[in-house]
């Protein structure tokens, strides 16, 4: 049996990804093509989050607000206002998300008709954005599981988790890509 | 790229042609009939998509395909003549026009990559690198298999070459899929029916033919339906995307980051990295 499963992963990959193709083509079809279009090399490069103001964001993961409930309110308010506060931090996570996707849609559409585009390059640029993502994805798990609040050290786990992620690729790739990632902000 | 109907022992452990015998012989005579029916409206669907080809002015834009389509419509033809004339010569055609079918299939890769990527140098340029790192990785193998001192090729019966031959087209697709669908790379109705087409072909085949190496006889009759199917509803997806010329659409405004990659990429990786850090920051509050 172990023998075919990479013929079968292969023939299933395909037929998926296939079925992207269709679904972009698709959507490309109902005019997004003419918005991918709008951006340009110096627009990227002015490009900035649409970040939610701090003090809000402090407001959304901090504890003050849960100390106030917790202090004053009854189990049935405690209850309500932590389910209020997960859908609205998800909200946050989503919201970040999208402008990171934002940001790689623009990248893409830019790099895709430059005759001087690296692939390793490139590559890495995959890279960081998948790690943005599954830090995303961490970082929604740990708030779905324990709520926003007081999330430090699950946070501290997950943002762990992604930096070796990130340590492997680096590894993976070429040495100049490597020393390249070294002196990246952090 | 006939409809392969054959039927083979897979206790059998060699390339020797004649563990293969027709299905007909095997089955009822409705079954036959059938079989027989699917095989010519095959035919008739590929001589319609080669009329409208020519028709349409559509054979002079992609012209490996169509050459690919004209060669499995004069092999078909002839592999009706010779299985009513010579049913025991049958199988021995089957296979010698089944492989040049696979390699001219590579012509249909090529007039995909050559449409859709033409005004994206660097969709391109991405495509070339990673179908190198495909073929390295495949050569490699086949440089390790030899050093073992195993045969490159299976030394299991044809239906394991076929697949192994199908796998690395699969690869191939697979490749120029993934490129094309990471840069949200517009094709047109046409080039897109002719890769969803074909690539619903290659990826059922490599599927129904590695389940056809393991199980044997148990799937022999669901493989003897599933091929002829994906067959047949590839040249469908064709008949319908490929009925008139359609082009690929030109994007409003073409970007000018001739001279500014560097810049992007480091725009682009800094707002990356500017993300993260601000929702690590975020988390932390």
């Amino acid at each position: 049996m172990s023998g075919a499963l990479p013929f079968l992963a292969i023939g299933l990959l395909l037929l998926m990804l296939l079925s992207v193709v269709w679904i972009l083509r698709s959507s490309a079809e109902k005019g997004s093509l003419s918005e991918s279009w709008e951006h340009d090399g110096k627009s990227i490069a002015g490009f900035h989050l649409d970040a939610l103001p701090q003090e809000l964001t402090e407001r959304i993961f901090g504890s003050q607000d849960w100390d106030f409930v917790s202090a004053q309110g009854t189990a049935g308010l405690r209850r309500l206002f932590l389910q209020q506060r997960t859908a609205l931090a998800l909200a946050w996570i989503r919201a970040a998300r999208a402008n990171a996707n934002k940001l790689i849609h623009t990248h893409v559409t830019a790099a895709r008709t430059s005759s001087r585009l690296e692939p390793l390059v490139e590559l890495r640029v995959g890279a960081d954005y998948l790690l943005f993502v599954v830090l995303c994805q961490l970082i929604m798990l740990a708030i779905w599981l324990r709520g926003p609040i007081h999330l430090g050290r699950l946070i501290g786990y997950t943002d762990t988790l992604s930096e070796r992620l990130h340590e492997l690729i680096v590894r993976v790739l070429p040495a100049e890509l490597a020393s390249e990632n070294s002196n990246r902000q952090s | 790229m006939s409809i392969g109907w054959r039927e083979e022992s897979f206790s059998a452990s060699s390339l020797e042609l004649s563990f293969f015998v027709i299905a007909f012989c095997t089955f009822g005579s409705d079954t036959k009939m059938l079989s027989l029916v699917i095989w010519l409206a095959g035919l008739l669907v590929l001589a319609v998509l080669l009329i409208r080809g020519m028709m349409g002015g559509l054979v002079r834009r992609y012209t490996l395909f169509y050459g690919y389509l004209s060669f499995v419509l004069v092999t078909s033809c002839f592999l009706v003549f010779i299985y009513f004339a010579k049913p025991s010569e049958y199988r021995h055609f089957y296979w010698y026009t089944e492989f040049p079918g696979v390699a001219l299939g590579c012509g249909i890769v090529w007039d995909i990559y050559r449409g859709s990527l033409k005004r994206f140098p660097g969709a391109a340029r991405m495509v070339r690198s990673v179908l190198l790192f495909l073929l390295a990785m495949v050569l490699s193998k086949v440089l390790v298999d030899t050093w073992n001192g195993t045969a490159w090729w299976p030394r299991g019966t044809v239906v394991e070459l076929e697949r192994d031959l199908r796998t690395v087209q699969a690869v191939v697709l697979l490749g120029l899929a993934i490129v094309i669908s990471s840069y949200r790379i517009p094709m047109g109705k046409n080039l897109c029916g002719m890769m969803l087409g074909y690539g619903l072909f290659i990826g059922t085949n490599v599927i129904t033919l590695a389940l056809y190496a393991l199980l044997g006889d148990a799937f022999k009759y669901a493989w003897l339906y599933l091929q002829p199917l994906s067959y047949n509803s590839m040249l469908c997806i064709w008949c319908i995307t490929l009925w008139s010329y359609k082009p690929v659409p030109i994007p409003k405004t073409e970007p000018s980051i001739e001279q500014d990659y560097q810049v992007l990429v480091a725009a682009t990786r800094r707002g990356l990295v500017q993300a993260r850090t601000y929702m690590r920051k975020a988390m932390r509050s």
